[in-house]
């Protein structure tokens, strides 16, 4: 009696599942299509900022190269507590830049002022100046192409940002459709075990 | 280690053609880290299956890279390690690019995700 029940549990967790996974999936597909979306419009600005910067001002030649150092702007953050999720850590690629040059300019007054001052320590300022170097690293990426880029271009960045975000669901969905899947093959095994076992 | 990554936060990597890198890369995603490693890679016509595949293999070990962005026509050249990696991280998302819109039945996870309603795959 309680094995029958027991393989009727087990087998409804099963439909469940299977469900879940066809959510999943579903999920996952529409998020494809927003991304092909994202980065339709994304390139369709690119071309347009080749198109009035001139051919060559929007390639490879532009990006970082090896002897460059470049820090992410865009990083994940592993969230264990649960089940496993990614969230993106930090995504203000030009505010975090006009913020930093904006401070930056702030500290360069205030050391002017300070210079007559003798009781300024010489460590603090000198703790002040390491964060600030690590800043410089991190800039915006539009400086890559030059000062002044036409629209397109910050149009481009913020359709790529989009597909960013979109690239952390896609990734969240497709350890959600593992971890069912995994769970799935555990309970058709026990389902297997409960039928042989009846038998 | 675990406090370092903690603060560092972990990567996106991407694989693709000019317009794909040039584009993730303005979104912010880009880094060259201090053994001047790139987190992306350029494809282009001249770029042979090897470096990709030897490419692809790097970023599968790198520990600070949780999701490869790769172009779903660059993924179909090294299919068969794509069909190999079964760890879920790092997540590989394989994305459509201006050139070649995305097919989902040669998408490996979603591959994958169908064989659980396959009797046969699933060996019950």
């Amino acid at each position: 009696m309680t094995k029958d029940s027991d393989y009727e549990s087990v087998c409804r967790e099963l439909d469940d599942l299977a469900l879940q996974m066809l959510d999943q999936m579903k999920l996952y597909l529409d998020l494809l299509a927003s991304m092909e979306n994202s980065v339709k419009t994304g390139s369709l600005h690119l071309a347009k900022s080749r198109y009035i910067m001139g051919n060559k001002s929007v390639s490879v030649l532009q990006l970082p190269t090896e002897d460059s150092e470049l820090s992410a702007q865009a990083t994940l953050v592993t969230d264990k507590t649960e089940r496993l999720t990614l969230k993106l850590a930090n995504l203000n690629v030009s505010a975090d830049e006009s913020n930093a040059e904006a401070s930056s300019e702030a500290d360069g007054l205030k050391r002017r002022k300070d210079k007559g001052k003798p009781s300024e320590p010489e460590e603090n300022q000198d703790a002040e100046e390491s964060p600030k170097k690590k800043k410089d690293v991190m800039q915006d990426p539009l400086k890559w192409f030059g000062v002044l880029v036409p629209q397109n271009m910050r149009l481009a960045q913020l359709s790529f940002k989009t597909a960013v975000e979109i690239a952390v669901d896609l990734a969240n969905v497709q350890l959600e459709m593992a971890s069912i899947r995994k769970r799935y093959c555990s309970l058709l095994l026990k389902k297997k075990e409960l039928r042989s076992g009846a038998v | 280690m675990a406090l370092h990554s903690a603060i560092k936060g972990k990567l996106l990597a991407v694989i693709g053609d000019e317009d794909t890198c040039v584009g993730f890369l303005l979104g912010g995603v880009g880094e060259i880290n201090k053994n001047r490693q790139p987190n992306f890679m350029v494809v282009d016509k001249n770029t042979g299956v090897g470096e990709i595949e030897e490419t692809f293999k790097r970023f599968i070990k790198r520990d600070d890279v949780d999701i490869i962005l790769i172009n779903q026509n660059v993924a179909e050249l090294i299919r068969h390690c794509i069909d190999s990696h079964t760890n879920p991280i790092p997540a590989i998302l394989e994305i459509p690019s201006k050139d070649h819109p995305y097919d989902a039945s040669k998408d490996s996870i979603l591959r994958r995700a169908k064989g659980m309603f396959n009797p046969e795959e699933m060996g019950n």
